[in-house]
């Protein structure tokens, strides 16, 4: 190529100048070089979006499928969560205080509280027994005011005044059983017993 | 351009002004109006960034670079009505003997700049891309898509009608 480059014309035709593009052109395609680069992120911003939207999708739905109690927990910090491991485990632990309790056990829906005086039906108090050994202590202390010793002999005695007395028959036997120790007055031997 | 293709805005940028006064002076100096001129240069590096995502490293970046450039002109000049034709270069070539060609090593510029005008578009280009762009003789023929004995050739007349204008006086 030396042999092709005439040192005189090039003198020459450099001394033509040094024309160069102006600013603005270089402006308007720098920033076309620019935009191009941002079109290509675009294309990689919405599948980071789609992305994230499916992890939140899937860890909704998991804290979705727990227990109330466990989706609570999930969400406590850490000291929290041993604290409510706690709550969890065998009677002889250490119990949490109450205070403990009402910030990790979900409030009880008001209606049954409000109805715990009343005498439970008897499939619902079946259920209630069964269910008693994993209630806490307020829960037992409830249903040993469902029914009073009194108010189950005032009901024997009402089965009787009716005349049900194979009802009530049974209805006593339980009662003993329940109270072996129970001393009837004679006035309520009187009502509750066959004559 | 790699750099670029990866998303390296800054690459292109590099790029660009390593490039923008040569290929500048390229284009200019073979349409001759600046306006135009400033179309085909603008053209010619949108060209390079569409092509960001395809390009393969074949060749010298330059290269490809006026290879995009002839590309451009050649269709501007046929938009033009003008077609690319070999002349009749042992008409125009001056003798190897000829003694206006040691006369005057320094010329007025104007007739320099007449004789750089008046060459055949294709002898033009291969000057300008040697001068400008620095590209070799297989280079150009790369890049204007001729074999390099016709690259060789051009470039062997234009630089002699050159030095002939230089030494016209």
């Amino acid at each position: 190529m030396a042999d092709e480059r005439d040192q005189e014309v090039s003198r020459s035709y450099r001394e033509l100048g040094a024309a160069e593009p102006s600013r603005e052109l270089d402006e308007r395609i720098l920033a076309a070089s620019r935009r191009s680069i941002v079109r290509r992120r675009r294309w990689y911003g919405p599948v980071a979006v789609a992305a994230a939207l499916m992890l939140a999708v899937a860890v909704t739905v998991q804290v979705e499928r727990k227990t109330p109690e466990e989706a609570v927990v999930a969400s406590a910090p850490p000291e929290a969560q041993k604290e409510a491991k706690v709550e969890t485990a065998p009677a002889e632990a250490p119990k949490p205080s109450a205070q403990e309790k009402k910030r990790f056990t979900p409030e009880p829906p008001p209606a049954p509280r409000q109805n715990a005086d009343a005498p439970a039906p008897e499939p619902a108090r079946r259920e209630m027994e069964a269910q008693r050994p994993l209630a806490s202590a307020a829960g037992a202390r409830l249903m040993s005011k469902v029914e009073s010793p009194e108010a189950w002999l005032e009901r024997i005695a009402e089965l009787r005044k009716q005349g049900k007395d194979d009802e009530a028959d049974k209805t006593l036997a339980e009662f003993r059983k329940r109270y072996p120790d129970y001393r009837l007055t004679d006035e309520m031997r009187a009502k509750v017993e066959r004559k | 351009m790699l750099a670029y293709q990866d998303g390296n805005a800054g690459a292109f940028e590099t790029l660009y002004t390593r490039h923008r006064g040569r290929l500048y002076r390229f284009v200019l100096r073979s349409v001759k109006a600046r306006g135009t001129a400033e179309e085909l240069f603008q053209e010619i590096w949108i060209r390079v960034i569409e092509a960001r995502s395809r390009y393969t490293p074949q060749a010298r970046f330059t290269t490809w670079l006026y290879t995009i450039a002839h590309n451009l002109l050649t269709d501007h000049w046929r938009k033009k009505g003008l077609v690319l034709v070999e002349l009749d270069e042992d008409a125009q070539a001056p003798a190897p003997d000829d003694p206006a060609r040691s006369v005057e090593a320094r010329q007025a510029l104007s007739r320099f700049a007449a004789a750089l005008e008046a060459l055949p578009p294709l002898q033009r280009q291969a000057f300008l891309m040697h001068e400008e762009g620095g590209l070799s003789i297989a280079e150009i023929a790369q890049a204007t898509g001729s074999n390099e004995e016709a690259a060789k050739s051009r470039l062997r007349y234009a630089m002699a009608k050159l030095k002939s204008a230089v030494g016209d006086g």
